[in-house]
């Protein structure tokens, strides 16, 4: 006996929805699944008609689903939005070389012009090679590090207005629990933002903030959408890894967990009297920055000068050897980057 | 007391091997004369009277930083009979004893919340009961005794004395026995009803503390638990009311509840009372048969501190520092009649004490939830939703015999109105003409409605409005919501019907 969709359509349910535990049709599925995130983009207020936006695409099912609904509330809704699409290669072989195919499907299928950054160009260093140099632990500091900086250099080249990133639900409900577990009220207090803070930078928004990865998923195999969908090699030792076992056991005891994360989330605060980060800018490339070197510049000198380990861990003992390196060697060699904004060390 | 940077990222180390003291050859690291007998944080070790007094110096300075104790404070110590409450319990005793200047000065007594009702063996009760008041009496302090089915009824409780030579009878009701039972069982899921058991437990707590005229009340929570709570509260959506719950000092309605053993962690706690060879006392509790959130929370935090043993303390002070942002927002609701209530009352929530989080902003996680509850049962725009990308898509839209209509924005609002045979429906029905304190036949479904008290029954969307992101979802999964006790029912349909009332004069007030 086939099971009706639940809003008395009248047609057989397909699929029963995690987020709501009701079981829809296909139809009514999609269209949940659209209007959330249009409710999302206007409630808060993501876009303004004319504003030129950036989807930050990595080919993975996130990227994917979110350029193709882009693409359709654009239309459907008169957003008034120009788009294009923004790749970063971080240089993983049998990884992000595939994932950059898909990329360049989309680019067709959806007729959004793609632009593609490469560390290797940004930076002169590849993550295979980072890894060679850094072990296998903690290299997603370094590949995350890069890639903001790389999204935002991309979006400057690209002159857009906004930036937005395919940031899920459980990507947020996994970064609010990291960041308990860590001790890092900085970006607690941050993360559940649904657009970043803009001062001097271009605003990145994650529309997908209330969707689940599952409805992404089952999305995408209903639209019969072209994704690829593998883990990136490096990461099983991520201590991110913990945070998503736990949230994945909560989602399995309660579906709505994930949504009661990001409510707390969203409701906590720092205490009067703690000590925050302040905002300022980066002394050698002028990128945003709480310290007087941003990461990625520590990170970078790391590498360079054999010393990978520079960057992970106190950031008070990052800025003792610091000041060691700059008295010890004068310049040293830096491959040249295409970007004029890198300062030579 | 540490060089460490409080405000840094912890470094997550793995765990190295653990100090072993057992060859009896390792001398104590502060003292350096005595052998040491416990290791701390893996690697110290300590003798047992340098332990000593590390163990009671935290505690009394707990207690002492916060200037919140002062000399001749009534206090109720709510003891579980567990390894923390009696370790509470010993340095109590050995805090008041002092002849130092450091002695402490308050008036305690004690309260042991009788929980054999929801075990499926009673009849341990009064056997565990005897033991946990033999041992607050062998104290001195003076014991108090109440069950916690006593939160069902409608009548404040009265927390019975106890001394030494009356034999220990608890006057039990078996009437809100089963009115308690047959709530828990009305859960459908484990989390929900521990979370309730919670809830309910702080409230009778609070409610003993007023009907015996204590406003402060200690327990004896330890850093591990409250590490446990905190992460658990988040995933249980009430992040906004971690201060009132981890916090040394929080309030809940009339009553102050400090946590005075907050920075000790378990083991030490357990190796005090190994040391003072204090006897801890199981106390029956209910077997959750699945996973609730709760043991699911503590299993992955027990786990992941054997791995990397910064976790508890990091938990713990991220927990520290954390404030709720809705104390702000919840400001703004009604005014109040003739000064009624010190705090706010329609700020709070109906069950469980402490601030409503529910007013949010159009962006926020309440407000898409209320969306993906109501497009859920809204049926999609036309059956065949032919969304064409450009030509070059190839076939990765819906193929659709009719055209696709230009004009979405008009017919999507027409469906928005049209959502008929939604439970849950937005415009609830708050706003009907059904008053629901007086008639119970359009409102209450239970077959067993007459045995309610009518003026008391409440229909599930308007309880909704008065309680906590938290409280609701534990609402959600109760199969019936008049189960609840009457007070908590009882405190929503007054404040529905006086907003009823204020509704009517509205314009005529100034």
């Amino acid at each position: 006996m086939p099971i009706k969709c639940s809003t008395k359509c009248g047609r057989n349910a397909v699929l029963k929805r995690p987020k709501t535990g009701d079981t829809l049709c296909k139809e009514c599925f999609f269209w949940a699944f659209e209007e959330e995130v249009h409710q999302t983009i206007t409630a808060a207020n993501l876009f303004n008609s004319g504003d030129y936006v950036a989807i930050a695409a990595s080919g993975g099912k996130d990227s994917t689903v979110l350029a193709y609904i882009m693409k359709l509330l654009n239309d459907r809704y008169n957003y008034g939005l120009k788009l294009a699409l923004l790749s970063v290669d971080e240089g993983i072989t049998g990884y992000r070389d595939d994932s950059l195919e898909t990329v360049k499907r989309n680019e067709q299928q959806y007729g959004i012009p793609l632009k593609i950054l490469s560390y290797e160009e940004l930076y002169g260093w590849t993550m295979d090679r980072i890894v060679e140099q850094a072990g296998r632990k903690n290299n997603c500091t370094f590949c995350g590090v890069f890639r903001r900086q790389a999204l935002d250099r991309g979006a400057s080249l690209l002159k857009v207005d906004k930036i937005v990133t395919g940031h899920n639900a459980d990507d947020i409900a996994e970064t609010v629990l990291m960041n308990i577990l860590r001790g890092d009220i900085a970006r607690l207090q941050r993360c559940t933002a649904i657009v970043t803070d803009s001062e001097g930078s271009i605003p990145r928004s994650k529309p997908f903030k209330y969707t689940y990865e599952k409805e992404i998923v089952m999305y995408a195999y209903f639209k019969k959408l072209d994704y690829f969908s593998t883990e990136c090699i490096y990461s099983p030792n991520a201590y991110r890894g913990h945070a998503r076992a736990f949230l994945k056991d909560l989602e399995k005891i309660r579906a709505t967990a994930i949504i009661d994360v990001i409510h707390s989330g969203e409701c906590l605060s720092v205490r009067d009297g703690v000590k925050l980060p302040t905002r300022s800018v980066c002394t050698r490339c002028g990128h945003i920055s709480s310290q007087p070197v941003c990461k990625a510049c520590v990170l970078l000198e790391g590498l360079n000068k054999g010393k990978p380990r520079l960057g992970i861990g106190k950031s008070s003992k990052v800025r003792e050897r610091l000041g060691d390196n700059i008295s010890d060697s004068s310049g040293g060699d830096f491959k040249a980057s295409l970007s004029p904004s890198i300062a030579e060390f | 007391m540490c060089s460490v940077d409080p405000d840094e990222i912890t470094e997550m180390t793995r765990a190295t091997d653990g100090l072993d003291i057992s060859s009896g050859n390792v001398m104590c690291r502060r003292c350096n004369t005595e052998k040491a007998v416990v290791v701390l944080r893996i690697k110290d070790a300590y003798c047992r009277e340098c332990f000593l007094s590390y163990f009671v110096h935290k505690f009394r300075s707990t207690i002492g930083k916060s200037k919140q104790i002062r000399p001749g404070d009534r206090i109720l110590i709510a003891t579980s009979g567990g390894t923390s409450s009696s370790a509470l319990l010993h340095l109590v005793r050995e805090g008041l004893d002092e002849s130092s200047h450091k002695k402490l000065r308050f008036e305690p007594a004690c309260i042991y919340i009788d929980e054999s009702c929801l075990s499926d063996s009673p009849d341990i009760g009064p056997e565990l009961t005897q033991q946990v008041c033999k041992g607050v009496l062998g104290l001195k302090f003076p014991c108090y005794l109440t069950s916690l089915e006593q939160i069902m009824s409608s009548q404040p409780p009265v927390p019975v004395l106890i001394s030494e030579d009356d034999p220990v009878e608890l006057n039990t009701s078996l009437e809100l026995k089963e009115k308690l039972q047959k709530l828990l069982s009305s859960c459908k899921s484990d989390s929900a009803k521990q979370d309730l058991l919670e809830q309910l437990r702080q409230e009778l707590l609070s409610q003993c503390a007023s009907a015996l005229g204590y406003q402060k009340i200690f327990l004896g929570d330890s850093a591990t638990a409250l590490s446990v709570c905190i992460l658990s509260n988040v995933a249980l959506g009430r992040g906004s009311q971690l201060s009132d719950r981890v916090h040394f000092k929080a309030r809940h309605k009339d009553t102050e509840v400090y946590r005075p053993m907050r920075e000790l962690l378990q083991n030490e706690i357990q190796y005090y009372n190994d040391l003072h060879d204090i006897l801890a006392v199981q106390a029956p509790s209910l077997k959750y048969k699945g996973s609730s959130i709760i043991t699911c929370t503590e299993q992955f935090v027990m786990g992941l501190q054997k791995e990397f043993p910064a976790t508890i303390p990091t938990i713990f002070r991220t927990g520290d520092k954390l404030v709720s942002t809705s104390s702000e927002i919840s400001k703004c609701s009604t005014p109040e009649l003739n000064g009624y209530n010190e705090t706010n009352f329609s700020s709070i929530c109906a069950m469980c004490g402490l601030i409503l989080d529910t007013m949010q902003s159009e962006s926020s996680a309440v407000h898409a939830t209320l969306v993906s509850q109501r497009l859920s049962c809204t049926v999609a725009p036309s059956v065949n939703l032919g969304e064409r990308l450009t030509d070059a898509t190839n076939g990765l839209s819906e193929q659709s015999s009719s055209t696709s209509s230009p004009t979405h924005l008009q017919t999507s609002h027409e469906h928005h109105v049209k959502s008929i045979n939604c439970s849950s429906d937005l415009s609830s029905s708050v706003g009907t003409s059904c008053d629901c304190s007086q008639q119970t036949r359009c409102c209450s479904t239970n077959k067993d409605k007459q045995q309610l008290n009518a003026s008391n029954s409440v229909h599930k969307n308007i309880l909704d409005s008065y309680l906590c992101y938290g409280c609701r979802i534990i609402v959600r999964e109760l199969e019936e919501v008049n189960l609840l006790p009457v007070k908590i029912r009882g405190s929503v349909a007054e404040q529905e019907r006086l907003k009823r009332m204020r509704e009517k004069i509205e314009d005529f007030l100034l």
